[in-house]
């Protein structure tokens, strides 16, 4: 069970969203961490087989997946980021469309359907129609039409976006429990979400892979570290502009930073232990990995 | 490709409130037309002596049982006996100037009779004005021989300088034409067939108007989903490219056929049920005023029955060109509009001056198609091979033709689409 893509490239007019990344998908959860326009989607679209690469090539088990066609189209499960819906089905309507689509044979598309109803917690709102379905329903109908032909490779784009807390929380639980014996990639730009699903992390910039490893591997691989510094507040702006900043604390008369740095900032400043945030923020150079959502692309 | 894969195509069709807003539409369509038939202003009419005006079922009944004497075969003696009572009441009706409508509600079981005196009793074949005296002109004498009369009057209409037939049809067109028109003779019937008559122009305009209504229920099968983001997901699965791609047209052509039948045969039965079905057998030219110049040898229920298949075509054709603008331009207001263009310009031209006859392009429009069977519909006519033949037959092969063509551009086009390029 391997998915290998290699020198995988796509260009559209102006940019270039993916540009030569080479990599190997094992059983496994892989989160793509990146911030809005790395390149996320227009990969997991030409892993989709949606878009077709500029150059480059991906294989399963050595089969290049476009001469696979429904082959391997068979073993793939996708949410997309813009997951649309059909308005007027309701959700039961929508599986047992999508099951004889995912080439379930009509004998067991009832039960798999119902299955996926009560694997998602949807299956008292299974005469709902789609349209009625709040953003969380409709995300978990998503992960139903995912999953319901077992796929040995699923796809999620940003599955958790847009939720609220308590609905991150149960998808999270839910991804954790399709783990086993297949390829998951998620993409997310929010790194507490990787943290809790992720066995391997792949941070993604400017359409490249750039760091890449268990949560353990990149903090221990970050160049920079954590320190607690205390500031006199007409300094906090100072400090903002010489170093990168990853939280502030205003007290009354001075402000607690955390500053991400290689070396001491500061006399006085406390070396924190490194997290998965300051890892993000030190590869991306920005505030972009709090758990507050920034909407979708 | 599985049933249920064409059942969830057209459940996601019909599930749409629109959609069955305009299944509400074709029914109301139907059901006017049908009302118009047989009470509205195309409806069948009848006087009583009495002076009231019948309509519908009750006219009918009258009108049939009026007929039932001059009904069968139009020999000399029933037309000198019908020219007998036509001028009895021509004389009558001076005798009661206070009753206007003393002469009409007498001859009208008359009608078909008085129309085909009319219309044989000059040399001249006319597309228009129609003159309504002839008949009582006539004497036992001068009663003219109506088949005669018809191919004398088309070869005048061929053959004669003046008349701009005769430098527009070629040889072989005026011999076919010609053949045809001599292919009628035999005995001419003539007898009730008012319900096989509103029932045929009621088709028409269901055809006609209910085929852009069709267009808008198909018009979505394709691009909705671009429209609703679903091709996302709908291209990753493992028959999204290609069984399911047959789904969605095959789909999309059941439901017209569903849709045509049901629509066709519940205006015909209505109508045939109101008015009559008796003389589903005779010739289209019993009714004379309207089939005179026709060049189809058939009978009513022939007519109907051949009408009605190509109005399927027309549907099946117009569902192919929906579905593939649909799937090309991803734009269901597009896939509505082009087949709608398609049959209302033709119209729309033609009442503007630039006529059939003088634009061979014209002709090839979908719309001459539904109308080739309609009274006074002129000649058009196509030459193949040395062979000439009504346009409307070529038209049925090439609508065929393009309706599998453009299913196969549809399929290809569709199942090669790439999402978020
Ligand atoms: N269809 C497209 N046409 C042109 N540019 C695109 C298209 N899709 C994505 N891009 C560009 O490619 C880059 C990567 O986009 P995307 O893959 O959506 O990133 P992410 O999912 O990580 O937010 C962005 O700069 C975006 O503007
Ligand atoms: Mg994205």
């Amino acid at each position: 069970m391997e998915l290998t893509i290699t020198e995988l490239t796509k260009d559209f007019r102006k940019t270039r969203a993916v540009s030569q990344v080479n990599y190997t998908f094992q059983s496994g959860v892989y989160g793509l961490l990146g911030v809005n326009g790395a390149g996320k989607t227009t990969l997991m679209r030409m892993i989709t087989t949606l878009l077709k690469p500029t150059a480059g090539t991906i294989t399963w088990d050595g089969q290049d997946v476009v001469q696979m066609d429904k082959d391997y189209r068979r073993i793939l499960g996708y949410l997309p980021q813009d997951f649309g819906i059909y308005p007027d089905f309701t959700v039961q309507d929508y599986l047992l469309y999508m099951a004889p689509l995912k080439g379930i044979r009509p004998v067991l598309a009832k039960a798999r359907a119902e299955e996926m109803l009560r694997m998602t917690g949807m299956t008292q709102h299974r005469k709902l129609k789609m349209k009625a379905l709040s953003g969380g329903m409709k995300r978990r109908a998503g992960i139903a039409q995912a999953v319901i032909n077992d796929p040995k490779i699923l796809i999620l784009d940003e599955p958790t976006a847009g939720l609220d807390p308590s609905e991150r929380i149960r998808f999270r639980n839910l991804i954790s429990e399709l783990a086993t014996d297949r390829v998951v990639l998620l993409s997310t730009h929010i790194v507490s979400d990787v943290e809790s699903m992720a066995g391997q992390i792949i941070l993604m910039k400017n359409g490249k892979f750039v760091m890449t490893g268990s949560s353990e591997e990149l903090i221990r691989n970050c160049p920079d570290r954590g320190w607690l510094c205390d500031v006199p507040k007409k300094q906090v702006n100072d400090c903002c502009l010489k170093y990168r900043v990853s939280s502030i604390k205003t007290m009354a008369d001075h402000a607690k930073l955390r500053i991400l740095s290689r070396e001491m900032p500061m006399p006085g400043a406390v070396l924190e232990e490194t997290t998965l945030e300051d890892v993000f923020l030190s590869c991306f150079g920005e505030r972009s990995g709090d758990e507050s959502d920034h909407g979708v692309v | 490709m599985k049933v249920t894969m064409v059942w969830y195509e057209v459940k996601k069709i019909l599930v749409r409130p629109s959609c069955r807003v305009v299944l509400l539409l074709l029914l109301l369509l139907g059901g006017y037309v049908c009302y118009q038939e047989v009470f509205g202003d195309a409806g069948l009419e009848w006087l009583t002596e009495s002076g009231e005006r019948l309509r519908g079922p009750a006219a009918a009944r009258e009108m049939r049982s009026a007929q039932a004497e001059w009904s069968g075969i139009l020999d000399r003696t029933m037309m000198e006996n019908a020219l007998e009572l036509l001028k009895q009441y021509e004389e009558e009706e001076k005798d009661h100037p206070e009753d206007i409508n003393y002469r009409f509600q007498r001859i009208q079981a008359l009608m078909d009779i008085r129309d085909f005196l009319n219309l044989s009793g000059k040399d001249y074949y006319e597309w228009q004005p129609f003159d309504f005296y002839i008949a009582e002109t006539l004497t036992p004498e001068t009663l003219p021989d109506i088949q005669e009369q018809r191919i004398k009057q088309l070869q005048n209409f061929l053959y004669d300088e003046n008349s701009s037939a005769s430098s527009y049809f070629s040889e072989q067109e005026k011999t076919y034409l010609l053949n045809c028109c001599a292919d009628m003779e035999g005995p001419i019937q003539v007898g009730y067939a008012q319900g096989w008559s509103h029932a045929f122009d009621a088709g028409y305009y269901v055809i006609f108007y209910g085929s852009i209504l069709m267009a808008f229920l198909v018009s979505g099968i394709f691009a909705n989903e671009s429209r609703w983001k679903t091709d996302a997901v709908y291209f990753t699965t493992e028959h999204g490219r290609k069984k399911g791609v047959i789904a969605k047209l095959a789909a999309g052509f059941l439901l017209t056929t569903v849709v045509y039948w049901a629509l066709m045969l519940m205006v015909n039965l209505l109508i045939l049920s109101m008015l009559g079905f008796d003389g589903g057998a005779l010739s289209i030219l019993a009714e004379p005023m309207d089939n005179w110049k026709s060049i189809y040898n058939l009978t009513f229920l022939q007519r109907s029955i051949l009408a009605t298949l190509d109005g399927y075509l027309l549907w099946m054709f117009f569902a192919s060109i929906a579905m593939l603008v649909s799937a090309a331009a991803s734009s269901a207001g597009l896939a509505v509009t082009v087949p709608s263009l398609l049959i209302l310009i033709p119209n729309f031209l033609d009442t503007r001056g630039i006529t059939r006859e003088s634009s061979v392009l014209m002709n090839f429009f979908p719309d001459k198609m539904v109308r080739a069977y309609v009274g006074n519909f002129p000649y058009v006519l196509a030459e193949i091979g040395g062979n000439v033949m009504p346009m409307l037959y070529v038209q049925r092969y090439l609508y065929a033709g393009l309706m599998v063509v453009l299913a196969l551009i549809c399929w290809e086009v569709y199942r090669h689409r790439q999402v978020g390029g």
